[in-house]
Protein backbone atom coordinates (compact mmCIF):
# COMPACT_ATOMS: atom_id res chain seq x y z
CA UNK A 1 0.00 0.00 0.00
CA UNK A 2 1.28 3.46 -0.86
CA UNK A 3 2.24 5.56 2.14
CA UNK A 4 -0.36 8.20 1.33
CA UNK A 5 -3.10 5.58 1.17
CA UNK A 6 -1.94 4.08 4.46
CA UNK A 7 -2.08 7.54 6.02
CA UNK A 8 -5.54 8.28 4.65
CA UNK A 9 -6.75 4.93 5.88
CA UNK A 10 -5.24 5.52 9.34
CA UNK A 11 -7.09 8.83 9.57
CA UNK A 12 -10.33 7.17 8.52
CA UNK A 13 -9.94 4.50 11.21
CA UNK A 14 -9.31 6.86 14.10
CA UNK A 15 -11.42 9.62 15.65
CA UNK A 16 -10.77 13.20 14.61
CA UNK A 17 -9.21 15.60 15.23
CA UNK A 18 -5.88 13.88 14.79
CA UNK A 19 -2.75 15.00 16.62
CA UNK A 20 0.73 14.56 15.21
CA UNK A 21 3.52 16.09 17.25
CA UNK A 22 2.58 19.74 17.76
CA UNK A 23 -0.03 19.94 15.03
CA UNK A 24 -3.66 18.97 14.88
CA UNK A 25 -5.48 17.84 11.77
CA UNK A 26 -9.21 18.51 11.43
CA UNK A 27 -11.53 16.85 8.93
CA UNK A 28 -11.46 18.63 5.69
CA UNK A 29 -8.42 18.74 6.04
CA UNK A 30 -7.41 21.74 8.17
CA UNK A 31 -4.03 21.90 9.83
CA UNK A 32 -3.17 24.10 12.82
CA UNK A 33 -0.90 24.16 15.82
CA UNK A 34 -2.50 21.82 18.34
CA UNK A 35 -3.01 24.68 20.79
CA UNK A 36 -4.91 26.78 18.25
CA UNK A 37 -8.57 26.43 17.32
CA UNK A 38 -9.17 26.27 13.57
CA UNK A 39 -12.17 28.60 13.79
CA UNK A 40 -10.10 31.32 15.45
CA UNK A 41 -10.32 34.27 13.05
CA UNK A 42 -7.00 35.60 14.27
CA UNK A 43 -5.14 32.69 12.68
CA UNK A 44 -3.35 33.68 9.51
CA UNK A 45 -3.95 31.51 6.48
CA UNK A 46 -0.67 30.12 5.35
CA UNK A 47 -0.35 29.27 1.69
CA UNK A 48 2.62 28.34 -0.44
CA UNK A 49 5.43 25.94 0.35
CA UNK A 50 8.03 28.61 1.11
CA UNK A 51 5.93 30.26 3.81
CA UNK A 52 5.19 26.88 5.35
CA UNK A 53 8.85 25.84 5.23
CA UNK A 54 9.81 29.09 6.96
CA UNK A 55 7.18 28.49 9.63
CA UNK A 56 8.56 25.04 10.30
CA UNK A 57 12.24 26.00 10.21
CA UNK A 58 12.09 29.04 12.50
CA UNK A 59 10.58 29.56 15.92
CA UNK A 60 8.47 32.56 16.94
CA UNK A 61 11.63 34.52 17.80
CA UNK A 62 13.08 33.84 14.36
CA UNK A 63 15.63 31.29 15.59
CA UNK A 64 16.52 28.38 13.33
CA UNK A 65 15.02 25.02 14.35
CA UNK A 66 17.40 22.37 13.00
CA UNK A 67 15.51 19.66 14.89
CA UNK A 68 11.98 19.39 13.54
CA UNK A 69 10.89 17.12 16.38
CA UNK A 70 11.83 19.69 19.00
CA UNK A 71 8.88 21.46 20.62
CA UNK A 72 8.64 25.10 19.59
CA UNK A 73 6.58 25.13 16.42
CA UNK A 74 5.07 28.57 15.89
CA UNK A 75 1.39 29.12 16.65
CA UNK A 76 -1.20 31.37 15.03
CA UNK A 77 -1.56 29.85 11.55
CA UNK A 78 -3.88 27.63 9.61
CA UNK A 79 -3.46 25.53 6.47
CA UNK A 80 -6.34 24.27 4.44
CA UNK A 81 -8.64 22.98 3.35
CA UNK A 82 -6.04 20.56 2.04
CA UNK A 83 -6.26 17.51 -0.16
CA UNK A 84 -4.85 14.33 1.32
CA UNK A 85 -1.82 14.75 -0.95
CA UNK A 86 -1.24 18.29 0.32
CA UNK A 87 -1.68 17.21 3.92
CA UNK A 88 0.74 14.32 3.41
CA UNK A 89 3.23 16.70 1.85
CA UNK A 90 2.87 19.16 4.74
CA UNK A 91 3.57 16.40 7.24
CA UNK A 92 6.74 15.53 5.33
CA UNK A 93 7.87 19.10 5.87
CA UNK A 94 6.80 19.21 9.52
CA UNK A 95 8.13 15.84 10.58
CA UNK A 96 10.26 14.39 7.77
CA UNK A 97 9.80 10.68 7.31
CA UNK A 98 7.25 10.39 10.12
CA UNK A 99 4.63 8.39 8.24
CA UNK A 100 7.16 6.23 6.41
CA UNK A 101 8.98 5.36 9.65
CA UNK A 102 5.71 4.52 11.41
CA UNK A 103 4.61 2.27 8.55
CA UNK A 104 8.00 0.53 8.57
CA UNK A 105 7.83 0.14 12.37
CA UNK A 106 4.36 -1.34 12.32
CA UNK A 107 5.45 -3.61 9.50
CA UNK A 108 8.47 -4.70 11.56
CA UNK A 109 10.84 -3.39 8.86
CA UNK A 110 12.33 -0.54 10.88
CA UNK A 111 15.60 -1.56 12.48
CA UNK A 112 16.83 0.95 15.07
CA UNK A 113 20.58 1.62 15.05
CA UNK A 114 22.24 1.40 18.48
CA UNK A 115 24.28 4.46 19.42
CA UNK A 116 27.68 2.70 19.33
CA UNK A 117 27.03 1.77 15.68
CA UNK A 118 26.14 5.38 14.83
CA UNK A 119 29.19 6.69 16.70
CA UNK A 120 31.47 4.26 14.85
CA UNK A 121 30.45 5.82 11.53
CA UNK A 122 31.54 9.29 12.63
CA UNK A 123 34.81 10.76 11.46
CA UNK A 124 36.62 14.06 11.86
CA UNK A 125 35.21 16.32 14.55
CA UNK A 126 32.54 13.77 15.44
CA UNK A 127 34.87 10.80 15.90
CA UNK A 128 35.10 11.74 19.57
CA UNK A 129 31.51 10.55 20.05
CA UNK A 130 32.93 7.03 20.02
CA UNK A 131 34.51 7.85 23.38
CA UNK A 132 31.31 9.04 25.02
CA UNK A 133 31.13 7.06 28.28
CA UNK A 134 28.24 4.59 28.20
CA UNK A 135 27.02 5.85 31.54
CA UNK A 136 26.59 9.37 30.07
CA UNK A 137 24.21 8.23 27.35
CA UNK A 138 20.98 7.96 29.42
CA UNK A 139 21.34 11.50 30.75
CA UNK A 140 21.93 12.87 27.26
CA UNK A 141 18.95 10.97 25.88
CA UNK A 142 16.82 12.31 28.71
CA UNK A 143 17.92 15.88 28.07
CA UNK A 144 17.89 15.94 24.26
CA UNK A 145 15.46 13.24 23.19
CA UNK A 146 12.93 12.80 25.99
CA UNK A 147 12.60 16.42 27.10
CA UNK A 148 13.81 18.11 23.91
CA UNK A 149 12.17 16.16 21.11
CA UNK A 150 8.76 14.71 20.33
CA UNK A 151 10.13 11.69 18.52
CA UNK A 152 10.52 8.44 20.43
CA UNK A 153 14.21 7.38 20.40
CA UNK A 154 13.82 3.76 19.42
CA UNK A 155 17.60 3.43 19.21
CA UNK A 156 17.90 3.85 22.97
CA UNK A 157 14.54 3.25 24.58
CA UNK A 158 12.92 0.02 23.49
CA UNK A 159 9.26 0.41 22.66
CA UNK A 160 6.51 -2.03 22.09
CA UNK A 161 4.77 -1.86 18.75
CA UNK A 162 2.63 1.28 18.83
CA UNK A 163 -1.06 0.94 19.35
CA UNK A 164 -2.27 0.90 15.79
CA UNK A 165 -5.63 2.40 16.59
CA UNK A 166 -4.60 5.29 18.75
CA UNK A 167 -1.77 7.49 17.71
CA UNK A 168 0.41 8.75 14.94
CA UNK A 169 3.60 8.32 16.91
CA UNK A 170 6.76 10.14 15.86
CA UNK A 171 9.68 7.74 15.79
CA UNK A 172 13.44 8.12 15.70
CA UNK A 173 15.40 5.02 14.62
CA UNK A 174 18.89 6.51 14.95
CA UNK A 175 20.65 9.27 16.87
CA UNK A 176 20.44 12.41 14.74
CA UNK A 177 23.18 14.94 14.11
CA UNK A 178 21.74 17.29 16.69
CA UNK A 179 22.23 14.56 19.28
CA UNK A 180 25.70 13.75 17.94
CA UNK A 181 26.65 17.40 18.22
CA UNK A 182 25.66 17.47 21.90
CA UNK A 183 27.32 14.09 22.49
CA UNK A 184 30.49 15.39 20.90
CA UNK A 185 30.63 18.32 23.28
CA UNK A 186 30.06 16.05 26.26
CA UNK A 187 32.66 13.52 25.08
CA UNK A 188 35.19 16.24 24.36
CA UNK A 189 34.84 17.62 27.89
CA UNK A 190 35.25 14.14 29.36
CA UNK A 191 38.29 13.43 27.19
CA UNK A 192 39.93 16.71 28.17
CA UNK A 193 39.28 16.00 31.86
CA UNK B 1 9.76 23.57 -18.18
CA UNK B 2 12.19 26.47 -18.45
CA UNK B 3 13.64 27.54 -21.75
CA UNK B 4 16.84 25.69 -22.49
CA UNK B 5 15.86 22.73 -20.36
CA UNK B 6 17.40 19.40 -21.28
CA UNK B 7 15.18 17.46 -23.68
CA UNK B 8 15.23 14.36 -21.58
CA UNK B 9 13.02 11.36 -21.34
CA UNK B 10 12.89 10.00 -17.85
CA UNK B 11 10.94 6.80 -17.66
CA UNK B 12 7.69 7.24 -15.80
CA UNK B 13 7.62 6.45 -12.14
CA UNK B 14 11.18 7.48 -11.32
CA UNK B 15 12.07 9.32 -8.16
CA UNK B 16 14.68 12.00 -7.71
CA UNK B 17 16.50 12.20 -4.39
CA UNK B 18 18.53 15.35 -3.79
CA UNK B 19 21.12 14.80 -1.09
CA UNK B 20 22.43 17.99 0.48
CA UNK B 21 24.62 18.78 3.44
CA UNK B 22 22.42 21.02 5.60
CA UNK B 23 23.51 22.58 8.86
CA UNK B 24 22.61 22.67 12.53
CA UNK B 25 23.38 26.38 12.64
CA UNK B 26 22.83 28.01 9.26
CA UNK B 27 19.31 27.84 7.82
CA UNK B 28 20.64 28.98 4.46
CA UNK B 29 22.67 25.84 3.93
CA UNK B 30 19.68 23.69 3.00
CA UNK B 31 17.77 26.41 1.17
CA UNK B 32 19.04 25.72 -2.37
CA UNK B 33 18.20 22.03 -2.00
CA UNK B 34 14.61 22.91 -1.06
CA UNK B 35 14.42 25.32 -3.99
CA UNK B 36 15.84 22.84 -6.48
CA UNK B 37 13.47 20.15 -5.24
CA UNK B 38 10.43 22.43 -5.48
CA UNK B 39 11.34 23.52 -8.96
CA UNK B 40 11.94 19.97 -10.14
CA UNK B 41 8.65 18.81 -8.63
CA UNK B 42 6.93 21.42 -10.75
CA UNK B 43 8.40 19.99 -13.94
CA UNK B 44 6.40 16.81 -13.39
CA UNK B 45 9.28 14.81 -14.82
CA UNK B 46 9.62 12.66 -11.71
CA UNK B 47 6.97 10.70 -9.87
CA UNK B 48 8.36 12.19 -6.66
CA UNK B 49 11.21 14.42 -5.55
CA UNK B 50 12.75 14.01 -2.10
CA UNK B 51 15.25 16.12 -0.18
CA UNK B 52 17.59 14.64 2.41
CA UNK B 53 20.51 15.96 4.41
CA UNK B 54 23.58 14.97 6.38
CA UNK B 55 22.94 17.46 9.16
CA UNK B 56 19.18 17.98 8.97
CA UNK B 57 16.05 15.90 8.53
CA UNK B 58 15.36 13.60 6.85
CA UNK B 59 18.70 11.87 7.04
CA UNK B 60 20.23 10.01 4.12
CA UNK B 61 19.29 6.72 5.77
CA UNK B 62 15.75 7.59 6.72
CA UNK B 63 14.75 9.04 3.37
CA UNK B 64 14.83 5.61 1.79
CA UNK B 65 11.86 4.60 3.94
CA UNK B 66 9.91 7.33 2.16
CA UNK B 67 10.93 6.48 -1.39
CA UNK B 68 8.33 4.23 -3.00
CA UNK B 69 9.50 4.36 -6.59
CA UNK B 70 11.58 1.50 -7.99
CA UNK B 71 13.98 3.66 -9.99
CA UNK B 72 15.75 6.35 -8.02
CA UNK B 73 18.07 9.03 -9.33
CA UNK B 74 20.28 10.05 -6.45
CA UNK B 75 21.92 13.42 -7.09
CA UNK B 76 24.40 14.80 -4.57
CA UNK B 77 23.43 18.47 -4.47
CA UNK B 78 27.04 19.56 -4.12
CA UNK B 79 29.30 21.57 -6.39
CA UNK B 80 32.12 19.05 -6.50
CA UNK B 81 33.11 15.57 -5.52
CA UNK B 82 34.67 15.13 -2.13
CA UNK B 83 34.39 13.22 1.09
CA UNK B 84 30.59 13.36 1.15
CA UNK B 85 30.00 12.28 -2.42
CA UNK B 86 32.77 9.66 -2.47
CA UNK B 87 32.43 8.15 0.99
CA UNK B 88 29.44 9.28 3.05
CA UNK B 89 26.68 9.03 0.47
CA UNK B 90 27.74 5.64 -0.94
CA UNK B 91 27.99 4.28 2.59
CA UNK B 92 24.69 5.70 3.87
CA UNK B 93 22.73 4.64 0.80
CA UNK B 94 24.49 1.27 0.55
CA UNK B 95 25.68 1.97 -2.98
CA UNK B 96 27.71 -0.65 -4.82
CA UNK B 97 28.54 1.41 -7.90
CA UNK B 98 26.95 3.89 -10.30
CA UNK B 99 23.88 1.63 -10.45
CA UNK B 100 22.88 -0.22 -7.29
CA UNK B 101 20.21 -2.87 -7.69
CA UNK B 102 18.38 -4.12 -4.64
CA UNK B 103 15.47 -6.50 -5.05
CA UNK B 104 13.28 -4.82 -7.66
CA UNK B 105 14.63 -1.32 -7.17
CA UNK B 106 17.69 0.49 -8.41
CA UNK B 107 19.55 3.60 -7.35
CA UNK B 108 21.27 5.56 -10.11
CA UNK B 109 24.00 7.65 -8.53
CA UNK B 110 24.52 10.78 -10.59
CA UNK B 111 27.34 13.31 -10.61
CA UNK B 112 27.05 16.52 -8.57
CA UNK B 113 25.60 19.41 -10.59
CA UNK B 114 28.70 21.53 -10.05
CA UNK B 115 30.67 19.28 -12.38
CA UNK B 116 28.36 19.54 -15.38
CA UNK B 117 29.40 21.76 -18.32
CA UNK B 118 26.13 23.66 -17.92
CA UNK B 119 27.30 24.81 -14.49
CA UNK B 120 29.49 27.33 -16.29
CA UNK B 121 26.30 28.89 -17.66
CA UNK B 122 24.85 29.12 -14.17
CA UNK B 123 28.01 30.83 -12.87
CA UNK B 124 27.95 33.34 -15.74
CA UNK B 125 24.25 33.99 -15.14
CA UNK B 126 25.00 34.92 -11.54
CA UNK B 127 27.79 37.21 -12.70
CA UNK B 128 25.60 38.88 -15.32
CA UNK B 129 22.84 39.42 -12.77
CA UNK B 130 25.28 41.31 -10.52
CA UNK B 131 26.59 43.30 -13.47
CA UNK B 132 23.09 44.29 -14.59
CA UNK B 133 23.59 46.56 -17.62
CA UNK B 134 27.40 46.48 -17.59
CA UNK B 135 29.00 44.85 -20.62
CA UNK B 136 30.62 41.69 -19.30
CA UNK B 137 33.15 41.58 -22.15
CA UNK B 138 35.06 44.33 -20.37
CA UNK B 139 34.92 42.63 -16.98
CA UNK B 140 37.03 39.90 -15.35
CA UNK B 141 35.20 37.11 -13.55
CA UNK B 142 36.78 35.74 -10.38
CA UNK B 143 35.44 32.39 -9.21
CA UNK B 144 36.15 31.92 -5.50
CA UNK B 145 35.85 28.43 -4.05
CA UNK B 146 36.54 26.94 -0.65
CA UNK B 147 39.35 24.59 -1.56
CA UNK B 148 41.10 22.28 0.82
CA UNK B 149 44.53 20.72 0.85
CA UNK B 150 42.88 17.43 1.83
CA UNK B 151 40.94 16.98 -1.39
CA UNK B 152 41.89 18.09 -4.88
CA UNK B 153 38.42 17.61 -6.37
CA UNK B 154 36.98 20.79 -4.91
CA UNK B 155 39.57 22.99 -6.62
CA UNK B 156 39.68 20.92 -9.80
CA UNK B 157 35.98 21.51 -10.44
CA UNK B 158 36.41 25.28 -10.05
CA UNK B 159 39.32 25.24 -12.49
CA UNK B 160 37.29 23.20 -14.99
CA UNK B 161 34.39 25.62 -14.85
CA UNK B 162 36.73 28.62 -15.15
CA UNK B 163 38.21 27.12 -18.30
CA UNK B 164 34.73 26.75 -19.79
CA UNK B 165 33.98 30.37 -18.95
CA UNK B 166 37.21 31.47 -20.61
CA UNK B 167 36.38 29.48 -23.72
CA UNK B 168 32.93 31.06 -23.90
CA UNK B 169 34.58 34.45 -24.50
CA UNK B 170 31.79 36.23 -22.67
CA UNK B 171 34.08 37.79 -20.08
CA UNK B 172 37.39 39.56 -20.54
CA UNK B 173 39.05 36.87 -18.45
CA UNK B 174 38.32 34.40 -15.69
CA UNK B 175 40.43 33.74 -12.62
CA UNK B 176 40.14 31.29 -9.75
CA UNK B 177 40.88 31.81 -6.05
CA UNK B 178 40.22 29.90 -2.85
CA UNK B 179 39.66 30.49 0.82
CA UNK B 180 41.67 27.56 2.12
CA UNK B 181 44.28 26.83 -0.52
CA UNK B 182 46.42 28.54 -3.11
CA UNK B 183 45.89 30.69 -5.02
CA UNK B 184 44.41 32.51 -2.04
CA UNK B 185 41.69 35.08 -2.48
CA UNK B 186 43.91 37.39 -0.40
CA UNK B 187 46.03 37.83 -3.53
CA UNK B 188 43.11 38.44 -5.90
CA UNK B 189 44.74 41.50 -7.49
CA UNK B 190 47.47 39.26 -8.90
CA UNK B 191 45.03 36.72 -10.31
CA UNK B 192 43.20 38.95 -12.79
CA UNK B 193 44.14 42.00 -14.83
CA UNK B 194 43.56 45.54 -13.52
CA UNK B 195 40.04 45.92 -14.85
CA UNK B 196 36.52 45.85 -13.44
CA UNK B 197 35.74 42.61 -11.68
CA UNK B 198 32.77 40.43 -10.85
CA UNK B 199 33.19 37.92 -8.02
CA UNK B 200 31.14 34.70 -7.99
CA UNK B 201 31.46 32.56 -4.85
CA UNK B 202 31.70 28.91 -5.96
CA UNK B 203 29.48 27.65 -3.16
CA UNK B 204 26.12 25.93 -3.23
CA UNK B 205 24.44 28.14 -0.65
CA UNK B 206 24.88 31.59 0.76
CA UNK B 207 26.44 31.75 4.21
CA UNK B 208 29.39 32.97 6.21
CA UNK B 209 31.88 32.20 3.44
CA UNK B 210 30.01 34.21 0.82
CA UNK B 211 28.70 36.98 3.07
CA UNK B 212 31.77 37.60 5.19
CA UNK B 213 34.91 35.56 4.54
CA UNK B 214 35.41 36.33 0.84
CA UNK B 215 34.52 40.07 0.99
CA UNK B 216 36.68 40.55 4.08
CA UNK B 217 39.70 38.85 2.55
CA UNK B 218 39.26 40.87 -0.61
CA UNK B 219 39.18 44.06 1.41
CA UNK B 220 35.71 45.07 0.28
CA UNK B 221 34.35 47.88 2.42
CA UNK B 222 30.77 46.69 2.18
CA UNK B 223 29.67 43.08 2.62
CA UNK B 224 26.55 41.57 1.01
CA UNK B 225 24.63 41.51 4.29
CA UNK B 226 25.46 45.12 5.16
CA UNK B 227 22.40 47.41 4.97
CA UNK B 228 24.00 49.74 2.43
CA UNK B 229 25.38 47.05 0.17
CA UNK B 230 25.00 47.61 -3.55
CA UNK B 231 26.92 46.78 -6.70
CA UNK B 232 29.46 47.92 -7.71
CA UNK B 233 31.97 48.97 -5.06
CA UNK B 234 34.73 51.24 -6.23
CA UNK B 235 38.23 50.39 -5.13
CA UNK B 236 41.69 51.82 -5.77
CA UNK B 237 42.17 53.48 -9.15
CA UNK B 238 38.44 53.63 -9.72
CA UNK B 239 38.26 49.87 -10.25
CA UNK B 240 34.71 48.61 -9.82
CA UNK B 241 34.03 45.30 -8.06
CA UNK B 242 30.67 43.57 -8.43
CA UNK B 243 29.75 40.85 -5.96
CA UNK B 244 27.38 38.12 -7.18
CA UNK B 245 25.22 35.50 -5.47
CA UNK B 246 26.71 32.05 -5.02
CA UNK B 247 26.85 29.73 -8.01
CA UNK B 248 24.50 27.26 -6.36
CA UNK B 249 21.75 29.86 -6.02
CA UNK B 250 21.58 30.40 -9.77
CA UNK B 251 17.96 30.03 -10.92
CA UNK B 252 18.99 27.53 -13.58
CA UNK B 253 20.61 25.07 -11.21
CA UNK B 254 17.57 22.81 -11.35
CA UNK B 255 18.25 22.47 -15.07
CA UNK B 256 21.86 21.56 -14.34
CA UNK B 257 20.60 18.81 -12.05
CA UNK B 258 18.34 17.53 -14.82
CA UNK B 259 21.28 17.63 -17.19
CA UNK B 260 23.26 15.43 -14.77
CA UNK B 261 20.40 12.93 -14.68
CA UNK B 262 20.34 12.93 -18.47
CA UNK B 263 24.11 12.50 -18.61
CA UNK B 264 23.82 9.57 -16.24
CA UNK B 265 21.27 7.84 -18.47
CA UNK B 266 23.52 8.36 -21.48
CA UNK B 267 26.44 6.77 -19.66
CA UNK B 268 24.33 4.02 -18.10
CA UNK B 269 21.40 3.33 -20.44
CA UNK B 270 18.22 2.10 -18.87
CA UNK B 271 17.80 -1.64 -19.23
Amino acid sequence: MKLIHWFESRLAQTPSPWTVGEVRIYPGYLLTHREDAPEDSRLRNLSGWEAFLDLVRFDAAGRFRPLRGAPGLQKGWRRGPLSIAELFSDLRVLYPGAVALLVAWEGKRLVPTPFPDTARRQTGLYEVTQRLPREDLPALVEQICVRGCLRHPLWHLPASQPDKQERLTLLCPEACHYFLHQARSRAAVKTAA
Amino acid sequence: MKAGAPSMRISGGSALVLAGHGSLFSPESALPIYQHAASLRNTGMFAAVYECFWKEEPSYRNVLYEVEEERVYLVPDFLSHGYFTREILPREFGLTGPVTRRNSSEIRYCEPPGRHPRMAEAIMAQAEKALAQTDCRDVALLLVGHGTDRNENSAETAWEQAERIRRSGRFAECGVAFLEQEPSVLGWRDLVGPRDLVVVPFFLSEGKHSYTDIPRRMGLACHPRDPGFRNPQTMEGGRRVYYAGTAGMAPTLDQVILAQVEAFDEAHPLV
